[in-house]
């Protein structure tokens, strides 16, 4: 096999044969190793450009969870309108968990994760409870409002178990 | 750990999710990466690494309307050189499915879930560039080398918990191992069920 035939993707291999392949350097001429900034420079540095971030953090939040309840707000409309709507929140809320750790809000990841699962597991929109989605809204809001960071204590497992409480009622109820 | 310095380091940042890009491109600018390009449109991703050449490619897998798991397919199908670019996949959550595609049918460096800090994010470009990166071709699979069967297990090395930066840092003084005369790369152990507390940071060194 020559040099070409070693780089092409979709030659005629049969299941059991392999071909490895030395590829080309990308990192190793781009990374200096021995210099540069030690890393807890780096992380400094970091941790002042995420507090920069974190000063919009909760208006984008904020402008978030209201997308979210716009969004809710059509799910009384037809079929396709509901299923759009729904993918709609799950992204949403898909994008706030991801971000929500960043900032120390970890609540958001959670609660954020519990509407995404909540969404995922009830499959057909038809089958969602109103009243457990809001939940996961108004615990959202809770923790923003609050600017409740880490597991929020008392006030964090409290918003949590009644999300839970209400998540397992609704699926249980099917 | 030895210093680094990442001046030179093009990376392609991929999310259709603007915020996202503000974060990870905030940390990739406080290592010192002076050359990104954000981009949150990812139908754009096949042009831009054809044309940019980034050393390293960082995307997010929800994403509208191709997923990060295509793309990477789609860039390790390519013609060129371009095809065994360094991929960094970026999850929500730590699904198994995703992470066993990501790593042995996309073809994906590693997979980082989020939230991304600095440690991790630093800790995963430096085992990259110093992880042996051999690829295989086989019938269904274009990609970096996954067979791990001659290499000892290194748990701490190859899974690691949310508070363990540091020891997300490979072996750097291991030689890498010669590829061993047997067919189709499998993986060393079953993928882990989904867990939140878990750091997906699998680099083969």
């Amino acid at each position: 096999m020559d040099e070409s035939d070693r780089y092409r993707h979709d030659g005629p291999l049969a299941k059991g044969e392999f071909v490895s392949i030395e590829p080309p350097d990308f990192m190793k001429a781009a990374i200096a190793k021995g210099r540069g900034e030690a890393l807890s420079d780096i992380e400094a540095r970091a941790g002042q450009a995420l507090a920069a971030l974190g000063d919009d953090y909760l208006a984008k939040a904020g402008e978030d969870l209201r997308r979210i309840e716009a969004a809710l707000a059509q799910l009384s409309g037809g079929a396709a309108e509901r299923q759009a709507a729904l993918e709609r929140v799950h992204r949403i809320a898909h994008d706030m968990r991801g971000q929500a750790g960043t900032f120390g809000y970890d609540l958001i990841t959670t609660i954020g994760s519990s509407l995404c699962d909540y969404i995922e597991e009830a499959e057909d929109p038809a089958r969602l409870d109103p009243e457990a989605l809001q939940i996961h809204v108004d615990s959202l809001r809770a923790v923003l409002k609050g600017r409740v960071t880490g597991d929020g204590g008392k006030l964090g497992r409290e918003l949590l178990a009644g999300v839970q409480a209400l998540v397992e009622k609704a699926l249980g109820a099917d | 750990m030895e210093p680094y310095a990442f001046d030179k380091l093009r990376v392609l940042l991929v999310d259709d999710c603007e915020y996202m890009l503000k974060i990870v491109g905030a940390l990739l600018e406080s290592m010192g990466i002076k050359q990104i390009v954000g981009l949150d449109s990812p139908s754009e991703v096949l042009r831009v690494v054809e044309r940019w050449k980034p050393d390293l490619v960082i995307m997010d897998q929800v994403m509208e309307p191709v997923t990060g798991l295509e793309l990477i397919r789609q860039i390790r199908h390519g013609a060129n050189r371009q095809r065994f670019t360094p991929i960094v996949l970026l999850t929500g959550r730590a699904h198994a499915e995703v992470v066993t595609s990501a790593r042995f049918q996309a073809g994906a460096d590693a997979v980082l879930v989020k939230p991304v800090s600095i440690q991790r994010l630093h800790s995963c470009i430096v085992a990259i560039r110093e992880s042996d990166r051999t690829f295989v071709r086989t019938a269904h699979y274009f990609g970096p080398d996954r067979r791990v069967k001659d290499r000892p297990f290194e748990g701490q090395n190859r899974r690691q918990s949310d508070d363990g930066a540091e020891r997300l840092t490979p072996d750097m003084d291991r030689k890498p191992t010669p590829a061993p005369a047997d067919p189709e790369p499998q993986p060393a152990e079953p993928p882990p069920a989904e867990d939140p507390e878990l750091e997906y940071f699998e680099i083969d060194v």
